[in-house]
């Protein structure tokens, strides 16, 4: 049935004779169980059903969209399509061109052993309350917060040059949080980060968190902040792991790996970047460690990962650094052809079916090194090892940033010794990744998927996610919020 | 041409899903939008589109436990199978979490932000503008990027106790970065009304802004006197804001626990939230339908109220004041900001001082510290310096790291002219330009 509506669609697009043209009808169902407190405070579900229609005509591109599947609903949303791609026409310098792919007929899903719909919601309502009942367990903790949400989006993309490709990605994710009090000063602690973690699959992501086991640990660790000294001021060696590592990358060169904003097309809301086409392949950006992949094979259970992205096109695995060196952007076929590349990357996304695509990061990961943490960590003489991002800033060209964690444990003499509390540090994307002096191994590789990477006008937000071990970074700037 | 809806069609769809809730406690609200977005970059256009939706959610009360379900398809079928999931939904939740019972009808008073105009807006009409504001801005040797908008929406709640609510509202944006040289120039406009939109005025302040700032200049780690825009001004105070629910208060939660009462701010600085202020847009009922009523948050710097939804305005035993989220918004906050206005024009405070720094727009403001408020972002594009009288140039990446009590404590004036800021769906803040001193840039 949605398959003749893409038809219908395409067969439109082909007779008021568009340039190109592509429809994606996408249908997503989400599943959203929260506790606060100790009781359960959310329980709720969303559906949606669109179709999105992109139309290239005369050189400029249109979109509309419908959530009105009739005959009537998709002829509007051609015809709207039609309507603002010949608008869009009368004010270019020149016409969109797209990089070559080929047509593909194909299908994917996400593997999933639990279906989270066929779970009882009492079952994942009373898994909460364990956890807040855990986190509670202790005088001091005020505020408790736990959550556990899941997600399929069945989605048919099209387009004029033959491509027809259905896909059901499948997400799930949760997190716990838990704020203690000791006076007026409040702590908080997270699990998995504060944005909660998600990943593809089904209800089995939800005990492979081990939200439950963590959740005396994150009381245990909001009780210790609050007798914990401010984070020390100076330069020092810094040990940054899964979530806020995965911050870090999405940051500093995530975005500034996006081709978009090269040409401006985010200057007026996320900015610009610091990479210059004329870097790609002459200049070193971090250390010889760093080494960032977009859509590796191996990390398909990232929240990013999508087989093929919302313009047909193949995750294609594209290394961005590539031992320091900058080697390439994170593009569209529109992008890809402008800048004389061979092929798009395969990071179009969509947040569903009445917002058009844009350049994401969708599975961007730092590889590991050689050796386990363990042995990088007992060469550390005096350095910080932080935990859970609570606070980001980065300027417009993604070069100057700052970042606070949750709680900073000190390291002395290769063994961690105690907690600091309000850390926070600060640096210069292209410095900082040369600090960068060693990568863990695959051992204590880890993927971090976060559920709300903003961009866009309107907003859009979309699910990304970073692979990443423990990384150890020389001479950076720390110091305490407030000192 | 924008869609534009009467009532009776949210009425019939609300009737429908009563009907199949057979009798059970049901609140349905139903959001639909249609509008289009014209983005520009590089003196071309690069995305073009219209956006439509209808979200419709239903939520079901029984025995103190609410749960919801949204769905976009408005058939008789979904609406049918969404009362079913509801039913299995509430089956799943055991014990009451005091979820008051559904409010019975309410009476409203009249918000005017509906333009029938909005109707003859369409993408051609926007590319006119657009490609008549670059040709200028071609002629000067700048490039500009931004967006151009229009949007109807309309929001209906009613629930089977009675109670009904309806609104419609059109919105006009107009936005743009300019770039000159090594300036950035960055000017907004937002108007519920085609007419107060001037899109020409807009985009010459933002290549002014750009030609002002093209000289680099040099601002030192240090603290000194600076001038907000407007927009800057709502985003920097936006975490004031969401930390004035009077739950987050009784939780302990929020900066301003144990502060209620008190001078926290410049005498300088009176606040309200006011939905029904003229030039202010929005709903004049909240997310479950309750009457917004207009607070007096900050009286001369002293903190007087804060907002609640009907659950804590029950558990708290105070006076609703109409700011329950519900599906309408992401939480319990003042949306509807009006800061009072001083005695002068922008311009003539400006030229009070010997070198002050003009702050347009701000980015990546976030809270480091939730104990001491102390805040850190970036000045979005250029900041402008001004020494002895005149516009010096301009500095790019500048970063600030101050906290917002101090802030806002160091208001030492405060201008006559005002501009509204509208970035999201529904509320707005009516904001003036406001000269601090002692902003501690890093």
């Amino acid at each position: 049935m949605s398959r003749q509506k893409i038809l219908f669609v395409l067969d439109l697009l082909h007779f008021k004779k568009a340039n190109y043209g592509d429809a994606r009808f996408v249908h997503i169902k989400r599943r959203i169980v929260s506790a606060k407190n100790g009781h359960a405070s959310v329980l709720e579900e969303k559906e949606s059903i669109g179709m999105g229609v992109r139309v290239l005509k005369n050189g400029g591109w249109g979109f509309g969209c419908s959530s009105d599947l009739s005959a009537r609903g998709l002829e509007s949303a051609v015809s709207r399509g039609l309507e603002t791609a010949s608008a869009s026409a009368k004010v270019r310098a020149f016409p969109v061109e797209l990089s070559h792919e080929a047509a593909i007929q194909t299908s994917w899903r996400t593997p999933v052993r639990i279906d989270p719909w066929q779970v009882d919601s009492a079952e994942q309502i009373a898994y909460l309350l364990e956890c807040e009942k855990r986190m509670r367990s202790a005088k001091g903790v005020i505020l408790t917060d736990s959550r556990m949400e899941f997600m399929k989006k069945f989605q048919i993309f099209g387009s004029t040059q033959g491509s027809l490709i259905e896909s059901l990605k499948c997400l799930a994710g949760g997190g716990l949080s838990c704020k203690a009090i000791n006076g007026h000063e409040l702590q908080k602690r997270s699990y998995p980060h504060p944005s909660h973690d998600y990943r593809s699959g089904g209800y089995e992501v939800i005990s492979d968190l081990k939200l439950k086991e963590e959740s005396f640990r994150v009381r245990d660790e909001a009780l210790l902040l609050l007798k914990s000294r401010p984070c020390p001021e100076g330069k020092r060696d810094l040990i940054l792991r899964d979530s806020i590592l995965a911050l870090q990358i999405h940051e500093s060169l995530g975005h500034a790996t996006e081709l978009d904003r090269v040409y401006g097309h985010e200057d007026n809301f996320g900015g610009r970047t610091f990479l210059k086409p004329a870097m790609v392949g002459r200049e070193k950006i971090g250390s010889s460690h760093v080494t960032l992949v977009a859509n590796r094979p191996e990390d398909k259970s990232g929240a990013g990962f999508a087989a093929y992205d919302d313009e047909g096109v193949p995750a294609r695995e594209t290394r961005v650094v590539k031992d320091g060196l900058f080697t390439g952007y994170l593009s569209s076929r529109e992008t890809a052809a402008r800048s004389g590349l061979p092929r798009a990357s395969g990071s179009m996304i969509a947040e569903d079916g009445s917002h058009y695509p844009l350049i994401r990061m969708t599975n961007l990961s730092l590889l590991p090194g050689t050796r386990p943490v363990e042995a990088i960590l007992s060469e550390v003489r005096e350095g910080i090892f932080l935990d859970t991002e609570s606070s980001w800033s980065i300027d417009e060209e993604r070069g100057d940033f700052q970042i606070g964690a949750e709680i900073a444990w000190r390291v002395k003499n290769g063994k961690i010794t105690g907690a600091y509390k309000n850390p926070l540090y600060r640096g210069n994307s292209m410095r900082f990744w040369k600090q960068c002096a060693e990568v863990a191994d695959s051992a204590s590789y880890r993927i971090t998927g976060f559920p709300d990477c903003g961009k866009g006008g309107p907003m859009q937000q979309a699910f990304v996610s970073h692979g990443c071990s423990p990384a150890l970074f020389r001479g950076v700037e720390c110091y305490a919020s407030g000192s | 041409m924008l869609r534009v809806h009467e009532r009776e069609r949210y009425w019939k769809i609300a009737g429908e899903a009563f009907l199949l809730a057979k009798g059970r406690d049901l609140e349905i609200t139903i959001r639909e939008q249609s509008g289009f977005l014209t983005r520009f970059a590089n003196n071309e256009i690069h995305q073009n589109g219209f956006r439509e939706f209808l979200k419709i959610s239903l939520r079901m009360i029984e025995g103190g436990k609410s749960v919801r379900v949204e769905t976009t398809d408005p058939s008789r079928a979904s609406l049918s199978s969404c009362v079913d999931r509801l039913k299995a939904l509430l089956q799943s939740c055991r014990g009451s979490d005091g979820e008051p019972a559904l409010l019975s009808k309410q009476s409203y008073r009249a918000v005017n932000d509906f333009d029938p105009k909005i109707v003859s807006e369409n993408p051609d009409y926007s590319a006119k503008a657009i490609a008549a504001a670059i040709r200028e801005i071609k002629k000067t040797g700048a490039q500009a990027s931004g967006y151009d908008s229009a949007v109807c929406r309309h929001v209906y709640i009613a629930n089977s106790n009675g109670l009904e609510a309806w609104h419609r509202s059109s919105a006009f944006r107009f936005g743009l970065t300019a770039r000159k040289g090594r300036g950035v120039g960055y000017a907004s406009g937002f108007s519920a009304f085609q007419k107060g939109l001037n899109k020409q005025e807009i985009f010459k302040s933002a290549l002014e802004r750009a030609g002002q700032a093209a000289l680099p200049v040099r601002v030192k780690p240090g603290r000194y006197a600076v001038i907000f825009s407007p927009r800057a001004m709502a985003e920097f105070s936006a975490p004031v804001f969401e930390d004035m629910n009077a739950r987050k208060v009784a939780d302990k939660n929020s900066f301003f626990w144990g502060k209620k009462g008190k001078r926290l701010f410049s005498s300088r600085l009176t606040i309200e939230d006011n939905v029904y202020y003229p030039g202010q847009t929005g709903l004049s009922f909240d997310g479950v339908g309750l009457p917004r009523e207009k607070i007096l948050l900050v009286d001369r710097g002293v903190v007087r109220n804060f907002v609640n939804d009907r659950k804590a305005a029950l558990d708290f035993r105070q006076t609703p004041t109409g700011h329950g989220a519900g599906a309408l918004q992401p939480s319990t906050m003042p949306v509807n900001i009006v800061a009072r206005t001083g005695e002068e024009k922008w311009t003539d405070l400006l030229a009070r001082f010997d070198h002050v720094i003009f702050i347009p727009h701000i980015w990546y403001h976030q809270v480091t510290n939730a104990n001491t408020w102390l805040a850190t972002g970036f000045i979005k594009g250029s900041a402008l310096v001004w020494r002895n009288g005149a516009w010096q140039g301009g500095v790019q990446h500048v970063r600030y790291s101050q906290s917002l009590a101090e802030t806002l404590r160091n208001i030492i004036d405060i201008s006559c002219d005002r501009e509204m800021i509208k970035d999201k769906e529904h509320g707005g803040s009516l904001w003036p330009f406001t000269v601090v001193e002692g902003f501690r840039i890093v």
